[in-house]
């Protein structure tokens, strides 16, 4: 039986494919379904031999800790003061840049160049900074301004805004998306609209945000799940501390895991904050989506 | 007259503001690199920016003592620069498989590899943890390099996708009638023609890699190992000396920072495909 050309193209298409979806399966989906068959066992990675099923008690014992209901309220607490940051921030420095017929590149090098720095070495350096007795930044406050100096790490509300600015070095992600959605503005709308004597924010809030809005909505998911997912931060600047205040969902279950051993109640804690994204995801594009 | 006027006003504004952002954003680096060059005693003693008493001390300290930078330096560089060309050779073939064959399994294949990308990475940390664990390669480079390139598959199958369906379809035709293969069609005709969309894949790929710090704080727990972004984070806990500390911060990021500024627009365009895999 002779193989047509048809079915040789197929099998082409599948073996081009092939190799990239093994590596997908393995370290993705299958560690995904394992996962969450682990979160009904209970599982201790050092005393235990072997997961014991255990159903759904794991997502239920996981809302009576009061430390993962405490990861949860940062959590949320972090996503309410940095997401709004991450989102209108980026959208005035693009806007801004926008403006600018040319001599951008130098300022968008500048804003842009923090998105190449490992996040985990980002952070090293604020530490260097901020550190109390020899950074930077308390001998600018007591020396220049001749303010008192504070070690932001004593006490829990400073630790977790640090953080969410800290965070937010990163913006450039989102001016770069901004950017692009500000491409597609129609100009001679603008232009018009100049020339009828609409001021510049007159412009800004009925012709160029109105036209934005997909690009604001995919910038605000992608805000929300950062924010959501954020680990490295609290590892590198905090541990969690100071008494729990920056300990985050993701941080949380981390410790869980790699520090308790509970590797069922981990496995509980990661799909419930995969559903939480989920969630908000759907939530977010059901606000700002007209279409 | 008037109108002219304000307008330049309004645009020196600008200027004005996005000079401070500018420095702002730059400020860490500027922290950094003088005080890499600052003595240790002026480190201490002298907080203050700039300093007269500029030395390579910190760099020397560095190459004569035994902090392990060079093992973890050269874990970064053959983690990441494996991971980038297996990732850009497997995306190119799988992005010009999805976007110019039909086959039946494709769309299963397509909606798995979008799906994988909506998790966040610590669903996945336990169950890789546990599985190289049992296969005994945890603590390797091996161990790190395969779930990183699983990770930054997808959105890598995403870009050269997105590029080789603009390919038109006679290319492949004629190719085919000249009595090219398949695999010779894809590797002499389709690769140049992708050239940017693979330059694009691999510096998004490099950066993503040289960044990662939660799969190898998780995975990787000796120097064998241990690469530069989880490394450096171990070394505070030893030796606070900000002169050396800042030093080795510097030429950690060094290599990325030289990638950006010679590959930026090919880096802002990546990223710029990158928000529609929201």
């Amino acid at each position: 039986m002779a193989v047509t050309r048809e079915q040789r193209k197929r099998t082409a298409g599948f073996l081009f494919v092939f190799p990239a979806f093994l590596f997908v399966m393995l370290f993705m989906v299958f560690p995904l379904v394992y996962s969450l068959c682990l979160s009904t066992t209970s599982y201790n990675f050092a005393y235990d031999d072997s997961p014991t099923f255990v159903f759904l008690q794991n997502y239920v014992e996981i809302f009576q800790d009061p430390l993962f209901l405490n990861s949860i309220r940062v959590t949320l607490v972090f996503v309410g003061l940095g997401v709004p940051i991450g989102i209108i921030l980026p959208l005035i420095i693009a806007l801004m840049l926008d403006t600018l017929t040319r001599r951008t590149a130098l300022y968008e090098s500048a804003i842009f160049v923090p998105l190449v720095v490992p996040i985990s070495l980002g952070c090293l350096i604020f530490l260097l900074m901020l550190d109390p007795t020899n950074g930077y930044m308390n001998f600018f406050l007591t020396e220049r301004l001749g303010l008192s100096s504070f070690s932001w790490v004593d006490k829990g509300w400073t630790a977790l805004l640090i953080m969410v600015l800290i965070s937010n070095w990163e913006l450039g992600y989102q001016v770069i998306l901004f950017l692009t959605g500000l491409k597609s503005v129609d100009r001679e709308l603008l232009e018009a609209a100049e020339i009828d004597g609409a001021s510049a924010l007159q412009r800004v809030f009925y012709i160029t945000l109105p036209q934005i809005r997909n690009t604001t909505a995919v910038v605000s998911v992608l805000a929300v799940i950062r924010a959501f997912k954020i680990f490295v931060h609290p590892m590198v600047l905090t541990r969690g501390g100071p008494l729990h205040a920056t300990e985050t969902i993701y941080f949380y279950l981390y410790r869980t895991g790699f520090e308790f051993f509970e590797m069922g109640k981990a496995s509980a804690m990661a799909y419930c904050l995969s559903f939480m994204i989920l969630l908000v995801s759907l939530f977010n594009l059901k606000i700002f989506k007209t279409d | 007259m008037k109108e002219f006027k304000s307008e330049r006003v309004w645009r020196i504004l600008i200027h004005f503001i996005l000079i401070l952002i500018s420095f702002v954003f730059i400020f860490p680096f500027v922290y950094i690199i003088l005080t890499a060059f600052k003595t240790e005693m002026d480190t201490f003693t002298n907080p203050a920016l700039l300093s007269l008493n500029l030395t390579l001390e910190n760099f020397r300290m560095i190459a004569s003592s035994g902090v392990k930078l060079g093992a973890y330096y050269m874990n970064s560089v053959i983690l990441t620069a494996v991971s980038t060309l297996v990732v850009v050779v497997v995306s190119a073939a799988g992005g010009y498989g999805f976007a110019k064959f039909q086959f039946s399994s494709r769309r299963m294949m397509l909606v798995t590899m979008l799906m994988t990308m909506t998790f966040p990475l610590g669903a996945l940390l336990i169950p890789i943890y546990i599985m190289e664990f049992k296969l005994g390669i945890a603590d390797t480079l091996p161990g790190l390099i395969l779930p990183n390139i699983a990770i930054n598959v997808p959105f890598a199958i995403f870009i050269m996708q997105a590029i080789f369906r603009t390919v038109p379809d006679e290319l492949i035709d004629y190719a085919e009638i000249d009595g090219c293969g398949q695999v010779r069609t894809w590797l002499q005709i389709m690769l140049p023609i992708a050239k940017n969309g693979l330059l694009t894949a691999a510096i998004l790929c490099f950066r993503s890699v040289w960044g990662e710090y939660t799969l190898a704080r998780t995975l990787a727990s000796s120097v064998r190992s241990i690469p530069l972004s989880v490394g450096l984070t171990y070394l505070k806990w030893e030796r606070w000396h900000f002169g050396i500390m800042s030093a080795i911060i510097l030429l950690a990021i060094i290599p990325p920072v030289i990638i950006f500024l010679i590959f930026r627009s090919y880096f802002q365009r990546g990223l710029a495909l990158g928000s529609v895999k929201g």
